[in-house]
């Protein structure tokens, strides 16, 4: 499997606080990654500095055998790169039908109803994301990330706020996706949910990451069990 | 590498649309303030249309922040310099029709 992405020896201070001393981010075709870690520990910098969204003080960043010291979130976009932010990604200026065929219209390929209706969406379609719910705004956002069929999907908590049955449905897309040939890496505290579904666990902690390897493994490692875990 | 990304038609139709809605509504508020101290809107300088235009454009980026569009737009591929001319297309046509009806008025 292909390394698709990698955010290498990555630091990033915000003032004189040390968000990231040295971590690194891989997303692997055809894998399903999963990046635990406490809040405020810097897994959402992360995969910002990942996605392009943020520069890092420190490190490189390689995203389809290219490696850039800056990039823009937009140039890796354009080269098949999804990042689903941890607060939404639709505007509230138009309807989930005319995002969908945005993205559709950039790159094209995806079906905006096929995948409407696979996220569960179709019915809701021509309204505004104001008027959807958590869980209906998560599978929009969803919907827009079929039609798109990246390459790689950063998703920052895209479990955050919605019902169980959303989570199913999400865990499911993403594994989906995953098998597929996409590298998706996501960020969440649904332990037993993102453990049962992974390919791969990293865990970041003290400003770096570890990667931990198969949920199995993950599970057995001491100081992830004792200082994440807490079991 | 660079990658060179225009906005594809929705998009670009979308940002015209919301640059003359914005035009409209700012021509409109500042007629009304020339109005009150008594000058004629349509006879504007030439220095202040350019400030309205720039005021117009801005107006633009603003309700991208507001509207929490960067993401969605960078996922388009898309940087938000691109919408520059968008928004300037809209302001700097709408003032030079006025221009027009001015200098037959």
């Amino acid at each position: 499997m292909t390394t698709i992405l990698v955010a290498e020896s990555v630091s990033k201070s915000y003032g004189s606080r040390r968000i990231l001393s040295s971590a690194t981010l891989r997303a692997v075709e055809g894998e399903f990654r999963v990046l635990f870690g406490r809040n405020g520990i810097g897994k959402s910098t992360l995969l910002k500095i990942a996605a392009g969204r943020v520069s890092p003080d420190g490190g490189s960043v390689h995203f389809a055998g290219e490696a850039y010291l800056t990039v823009h979130h937009a140039t890796l976009a354009s080269l098949g790169l999804f990042y689903l932010p941890d607060h939404d990604l639709l505007s509230r200026a138009y309807t989930v039908r005319q995002q969908l065929e945005m993205v559709g219209e950039r790159f094209p390929g995806g079906d905006v109803m096929q995948s409407a209706g696979r996220m569960g969406i179709a019915a809701r379609i021509d309204q505004r994301p104001s008027a959807l719910s958590g869980g209906e705004l998560r599978r929009a956002e969803l919907a827009a990330v079929l039609v798109r069929r990246p390459r790689c999907l950063l998703a920052d908590e895209p479990y955050r706020g919605i019902s169980p049955k959303d989570a199913e449905v999400l865990t499911s897309v993403l594994q989906e996706l995953a098998r597929g040939g996409t590298a998706v890496l996501v960020t969440g505290h649904e332990v037993p949910t993102l453990l049962d579904a992974a390919d791969h666990i990293s865990w970041c902690t003290s400003g770096t990451t570890y990667e931990l390897g198969a949920p199995a493994v993950a599970r057995r490692h001491e100081a992830f069990r004792r200082e994440y875990l807490g079991s | 590498m660079t990658v060179v990304s225009l906005p594809g038609r929705l998009l670009s139709l979308a940002m015209l649309r919301r640059g003359l809605r914005l035009w409209v509504l700012a021509r409109l508020l500042m007629s009304a303030l020339f109005l009150l101290s008594q000058t004629d809107p349509l006879r504007v300088p030439t220095i202040t249309t350019v400030v309205f235009v720039v005021t117009c454009v801005m107006l633009g980026y603003i309700e991208v922040h507001l509207n929490h569009e960067r993401d969605l737009l960078a996922n388009l591929g898309i940087r938000r310099r691109a919408l520059l001319p968008l928004f300037l297309v809209p302001a700097v046509l709408g003032e030079l029709l006025i221009r027009v009806v001015a200098a037959f008025a």
